[in-house]
Parts: structure tokens; sequence; C-alpha cells
């Protein structure tokens, strides 16, 4: 079992400056400790994320540390040329020795693409076509040619390289388990950030398919699920941490939603119906180490 | 359970300070993931 550690970067109150420089120090500091990567979510007009533009922050952290693989859980492709991100992936992989598992989505918040004029309805299609120029342009041995409905390249010379090879390693957001065998057939790691009955429809959908490939289960991708926890010298100590400071991340996560009247997601619902709780259930209090009240019915119990 | 290998945390979130976030990385660093390593190591 490997462990990475997943960040929001989202507004804690004091200002976007101290708040990054305080992170790269936590990242230097998960470089050293033996995490095995450090993931960045990427959002947009919201508290839920400082980081708008997870590839320049990944580039300081390429800077700050040795060992530590790094990139964004995930980049949401309907908001870029996909060349773009060819070409910051191959920098990024380059800059660091070959660190980035750079992320794939398509976005979780239709309020979030509409700011760059992206029709919710349009991300799918978006995504898949975006994801294929993407493949094609690691593919090209010396010059790209792609001809889509949204993206077209005549004849590009694929001068940008990136130091994996065939290229770095992808990672998808698979909360849901639709996705879960077009990933094992990309062999692309995945996560899920809800609950282990949820997740468990992903992790055995990757694996059936994985297994009809006939391939090794050796080289099984990274089937992953993400978690907040407070640890502290105490149970006491850490739950009264997790109280303190859960609800400000919540507050944030709804925000988008709730300023425009949408139903939230199921996965944030969710967090709000255990994280609403003023007192945690006497059943996590006898739980150590203690986590936030979002993780307590699954953490650590659903890691195997 | 959730029938993974990869478990990721999101330790720094919200009102929480630099300290506090430090010290849970570091507690789950010495104190977690050396349980997992000798897990892994009795199951060959």
């Amino acid at each position: 079992m490997e462990f990475g550690i997943f960040d929001h970067i989202d507004d804690s109150g004091v200002g976007a400056a101290v708040a990054l420089e305080e992170r790269l120090r936590l990242v230097e500091q998960y470089d050293r400790e033996g995490f095995y990567a450090y993931h960045i979510a990427e959002h947009h007009g919201t508290p839920l994320g400082l980081v708008g533009s997870p590839n320049v922050f990944l580039a300081a952290v390429a800077q700050r540390t040795e060992r530590l693989r790094f990139g964004a859980l995930v980049n949401v492709l309907p908001l870029y040329h996909p060349l773009r991100l060819v070409e910051e992936w191959c920098l990024l992989d380059q800059l660091s020795g070959g660190r980035l598992e750079p992320g794939i989505g398509r976005g979780a918040s239709p309020v979030e693409a509409s700011f760059f004029g992206v029709d919710a309805d349009s991300t799918p299609a978006r995504f898949t076509e975006a994801f294929d120029l993407i493949t094609a342009a690691f593919a090209a041995r010396d010059t790209l040619r792609f001809d889509g409905v949204h993206f077209q390249v005549a004849e590009m010379a694929m001068t940008a390289r990136p130091l994996q090879h065939p290229h770095p390693p992808f990672w998808f957001g698979a909360s849901r388990p639709d996705r879960a065998g077009w990933c094992a057939e990309r062999a692309i790691n995945v996560m899920s950030l809800v609950d282990a009955e949820r997740t468990r429809l992903t992790t055995d959908g990757f694996r059936e398919r994985w297994s009809e490939l006939n391939r090794e289960d050796s080289a099984l991708p990274h089937l992953g699920l993400n978690r907040h926890i407070v640890l502290a010298d105490s149970e006491t100590e850490a739950v009264r941490i997790a109280e303190r400071v859960y609800p400000r991340f919540k507050a944030s996560i709804d925000h988008l939603w709730v300023s425009r009247g949408l139903p939230r997601p199921r996965s944030t619902r969710r967090r709000s119906a255990s994280s609403s709780t003023a007192a945690p259930p006497s059943s996590a209090r006898r739980r150590a180490p203690a986590s936030t009240s979002a993780s307590r019915s699954t953490w650590p119990a659903s890691t195997t | 359970m959730a029938g993974v290998n990869y478990m990721t945390m999101d330790v720094a979130f919200g009102g929480i300070t630099f300290e506090e976030a430090s010290r849970t990385a570091e507690l789950f660093a010495r104190d977690v993931m050396p349980a997992f390593r000798s897990v892994r190591e009795a199951a060959r």
C-alpha cells in the first residue's frame, strides 16, 4: 500500500501568497517523508481552489522536491486546448526528472465550465476528442496530424517530449464506476472520492476488465481512495481540530452550487450529511486516530 | 472493503494551520506508513 496527498488548496483565509508558500513547505515535507505522490485539484472562480492553473504551481513543486511524484487530479480537459496541456506536461516531466502523473477529466462543475464559455452538455464529447488528440500527440513519431470536430492539427512537429515513455502515467477521477473498464483498457490510474461501497464498484470493474485483458496483477495501476484526515497527539485534540477547520472547507466545496441555487452533487451532499452534526457520533470518538467527520465512517477500515 | 491499493489524504484543508497539517503528515508517515510496510512484507 502506497500513500499520497490530495490537495484542493482551498482558501484558508491567510491570503494566497502565504498559503502557496506554506503549501510548498508542506510539499517538501511530503517529499522527505516518503509519500508516493502529490495530487492537486483544478477549480475556477471558487474558494475551493486557489490554484486555477495547477500546472503552473506544479512547476514550483518540481523545483522544491526530489522524489515525490505529482500532477493535477485532474486537469479539466474541456477547458484547455489539448496541445497546450501536452506541452505543459512535457515541460513538467522534463523539469522533474520524470515525476509527472497528470490527471484527465471532464470537469465536475457545469458552473466552472460556463466561466470558460463551455457548455456542460458538450464536455463528454470534448473530453473524448481531447484525449484522442493527446494520445495521438504522445504516439506521434515526428509529426502530428489530427482531424476532429473540435480540434484540427494540419501538421505539427512534435518537439515537445516527455521524459517518461511512452508518456507519463495518467489518472482519472472515477468516483462512478461507468468508466472503470475504459480506464483499465488504457492502464489509467483511478481515484475515488466516495464511500467504500461505491468505490468497490469502480475497483471491481477495473480488476474485471484488467483480468479479461490477461494483464499481470503485478502491473495493476493505482486504484486509489481519498479521505480527509487530522492526526494529533491525542484523539481529543484531533477531533477538536477537525471540527474547527472542516466547516470552512465544506463551505468552499458548496460555494458555487449554493450561490447559483443548484442542487449539490451526490458526493458533496453526503459530506454535508455527516459533517453537519455538531458533535461526532460516539463510535467515532472511540476510533483512533481521529479523522474528520466526512471520513470517519470509512477510514481506515476501507483501505484494504 | 473498497478494493483499493492506494490511499490519499487531504491533510491541509479549511481553516487548518500549517503546523496542524504538518503534524498530521508527520504522524502519518512516522506511525502509520511503517505498519503498512510490515504488513506487505509479512504477506510475502
